[in-house]
């Protein structure tokens, strides 16, 4: 003999508060006609009561914590000092935020003085995009593209790896950032080198430096425990 | 102060706010541990293992959880690891047996007039479930959380945490027909 109620565990649900009102009306209706669930809940109610006869203790024997206490802190003693939350490192960001702005004002700038000087009865262009070529040549039509989702996703992979206490991630568990700073690799070299064009030593600097960690970044080794706190300890470095 | 105060203090190694924490939710961590263990000094090694596991994580903490539910969580986790650690080949055999038998080996005189029998067995059966049936088990029947609570606390499906519970009944309810047994046949 069984009942499907039975076998999917709807008494212990019932006895539980733990059925939905039309789930719990329809067990109940169902219970006059099914011995299986009356005497499942018969035996639930036989454990409860014998249960409740189980001590409970919230505090170790005699009430006196003294002991626990002491063996907490004698366990404490032997843990290094726990991690402040990582500060976001906005050295760095602001920095490449700041120089990002100035770069790509200056491309624009450019990009405008060249169209006035078309207005004003200068060379005439085929088409706004020649005007974009001739005011943006490769370098700087790089500088153009950044935008803030770079800086955005370069922020995801400082910050993520930042947060993470090293001595309990494992390397699965930054997976996400080593991911995304090999997408963002390239992108950035490309904006160190429109810099170095442009003759701006500071943006080199910062974008040598994003350049730098999201390299180390994405040659993270899974195998190797120490990585992430190598990691931290260069994001801190170029702060 | 309050926890959300006092959390990024310990967080940065304040030692005295880490102490408040401890002193104002050891209570609530001890419970847990003992209605797990059933006897205070796996309870008061398990409690601590929960203060050492806050304290590191402490900076991992979202500030817009429930402290509470957190420790609940770490509490829970704190006892399925402790009943592995014992016996990592089968959370069911002897030795987890042995984990829990104080409790049953020695209930005190007013108990165990009150319940007899059946109850030092179903307290024994209790004890000797599989970690993870008796921790979800435990949370339900005595510290009353919902299945859905359990489910997130531990990071299972709810439907999971469900058929734990319906074989950790279904395991106490054979004992109890074990015991019947016995009794009608130490009757005839």
């Amino acid at each position: 003999m069984s009942c499907a109620y039975h076998d999917r565990g709807s008494a212990e649900l019932y006895f539980y508060g733990e059925l939905d009102e039309p789930s719990r009306e329809a067990f109940v209706a169902h219970l006059d006609g099914c011995a299986i669930c009356r005497d499942a809940l018969a035996d639930l109610e036989t454990i409860r009561q014998a249960l409740a006869s189980r001590r409970e203790s919230a505090a170790p024997a005699g009430g006196n914590w003294d002991a626990f206490m002491r063996g907490l802190d004698a366990r404490l003693g032997e843990e290094p000092a726990p991690r402040a939350p990582r500060a976001w490192n906005w050295g760095l960001t602001l920095k490449i935020a700041a120089t990002v702005a100035i770069a790509t004002a200056g491309v624009l700038g450019g990009f405008q003085w060249q169209r006035a000087r078309i207005e004003r009865g200068g060379a005439p262009a085929a088409s706004l995009a020649a005007v974009a070529r001739e005011a943006s040549p490769t370098p700087f039509e790089a500088l153009t593209t950044v935008t803030d989702r770079h800086l955005e996703r370069s922020k995801l992979v400082l910050l993520g790896l930042s947060a993470k206490d090293p001595r309990v991630a494992r390397p699965s568990d930054w997976t996400y950032e080593r991911e995304l700073a090999s997408s963002l690799i390239a992108d950035t070299t490309q904006y160190r080198l429109a810099a170095a064009d442009q003759g701006r030593p500071d943006l080199v600097k910062v974008l040598g430096d994003l350049e730098t960690v999201l390299l180390q970044a994405s040659l993270g080794d899974d195998e190797d425990p120490r990585a992430l706190e190598r990691l931290q300890r260069l994001i801190a470095r170029r702060d | 102060m309050d926890d959300a105060q006092l959390i990024p203090l310990a967080a940065r190694g304040d030692r005295a706010a880490f102490q408040t924490l401890v002193e104002r939710h050891r209570g609530l961590v001890y419970r847990v541990a003992y209605q797990y263990a059933g006897n205070h000094q796996d309870a008061e090694d398990i409690a601590q293992d929960v203060f050492l596991k806050v304290y590191r994580s402490l900076d991992r903490f979202r500030q817009d959880a429930q402290f509470t539910s957190w420790l609940y969580r770490i509490a829970m986790n704190a006892c399925v690891d402790r009943s592995r650690r014992r016996n990592p080949a089968d959370p069911n055999d002897e030795s987890d047996e042995l984990l829990l038998s104080t409790s049953s080996s020695d209930p005190d005189p007013e108990a165990r007039a009150w319940a007899g029998e059946i109850g030092e067995a179903v307290r024994a059966a209790v004890d000797r479930l599989p970690p993870r049936q008796r921790v979800i088990f435990v949370m339900r029947h005595f510290e009353e959380l919902k299945l859905i609570e359990i489910a997130q606390a531990l990071g299972l499906a709810e439907g999971t945490v469900k058929r734990q519970l319906h074989a950790a009944v279904h395991r106490l309810r054979q004992m109890l027909r074990d015991v019947r047994v016995t009794q009608e046949g130490g009757v005839a």
